[in-house]
């Protein structure tokens, strides 16, 4: 048989354990936001028991929230900048070559036209790829 | 619009998924700070690289004009590979005929420099490049000139160790050149 003493023990350890439950309990019924917000340092000693009673808003649904007219874009846009580059272009003609003002061409695709080809030999030549490469080759050759 | 034979849309594919970039040619590039370039020591390895990687681009120029058939003017060389080298970052190129001569010029750009790559680098990718597009194997000399960009003379063996060697006896880059067209009966 336990004596007074031990039956008093026994009393306060059982309220005590069904105060902690309740505060427990209390506790988990803060909203998630409130909790955060209860984390805050301020108000640094607030507790579930003397904290007020207040419901927060809920927050708003994602349909009501206003949408942007266009959804932004999961990865920025790298090429066009990447691809933009500088060309000069001139029609490919010695004569109206040298006086032929340099025009300064910004576009996403670079080579909307063609860059500079200068020919500086004689116009009655052959001017295909195969003919100028094969006569750079045998150019000096012994 | 262009008809150029060079097209720049999808040259570069960012696969960010996979942490990858390709260019059209299904090479795997990084995209790094322009003075990495410096800092890697040029020799022997690294120019057998870059002439493997101009030979990847003039393929590709070639499987183009074997696509479409007849006989291109000079102007795909300068749009392809013009268009290439922009696209890579590699700088703005022309090319210029001196009577039977070829000449590469890089212009220089706002930094004041042609090109992220060294001269002899560049060098390297265009003799690669040309040797993709014809029988013929293609020695490229980088040739100093003031003011107006690096210049590249295209040209076999032979000439180039001339042109190398008028240089270093004190004759201007295209002077050079020049001297070697007319040696050359037209």
């Amino acid at each position: 048989m336990k004596n007074a003493e031990a039956r008093r023990r026994d009393l306060e350890e059982i309220l005590a354990r069904v105060h902690r439950n309740r505060i427990a309990v209390e506790t988990s019924r803060i909203p998630r936001s409130a909790a955060l917000k209860a984390a805050q340092p301020e108000p640094f000693f607030e507790t579930a028991d003397s904290s007020p009673n207040v419901v927060p808003e809920p927050p708003p649904s994602l349909a009501t929230l206003p949408m942007p007219a266009e959804p932004p874009p999961l990865v920025a846009p790298l090429v066009p900048d990447v691809m933009r580059v500088e060309t000069v272009c001139a029609p490919i003609e010695p004569a109206s070559l040298a006086a032929a003002p340099e025009v300064r061409v910004l576009e996403a695709t670079p080579f909307a036209s063609r860059p500079v080809t200068r020919l500086l030999g004689a116009l009655q030549r052959e001017w295909t790829l195969n003919a100028v490469l094969d006569r750079a080759w045998k150019l000096g050759r012994d | 619009m262009t008809d150029s034979v060079f097209d720049a849309a999808g040259f570069l594919t960012f696969d960010l998924a996979a942490g990858e970039l390709r260019s059209r040619e299904n090479e795997r590039l990084v995209v790094i700070p322009a003075e990495t370039l410096d800092a890697l020591p040029v020799g022997q390895a690294l120019e057998q690289t870059w002439r493997r990687w101009g030979r990847l681009h003039g393929a590709s120029l070639a499987a183009h004009l074997r696509k479409v058939g007849g006989r291109p003017g000079i102007e795909v060389l300068a749009d392809h590979l013009g268009g290439s080298l922009a696209a890579l970052g590699l700088g703005k190129i022309s090319v210029e005929i001196r009577g039977d001569a070829l000449v590469f010029r890089l212009t220089e750009n706002k930094s004041g420099r042609a090109s992220p790559a060294s001269r002899d680098l560049l060098s390297c990718f265009l003799g690669g490049y040309l040797e993709a597009i014809g029988p013929d194997r293609f020695e490229v000399l980088p040739l100093d000139e003031q003011g107006r960009g690096a210049l590249f003379f295209a040209g076999c063996t032979e000439a180039v160790g001339k042109v190398r060697g008028w240089v270093e006896q004190g004759a201007g880059a295209l002077e050079a050149v020049e001297r070697l067209s007319k040696g050359q009966a037209i």
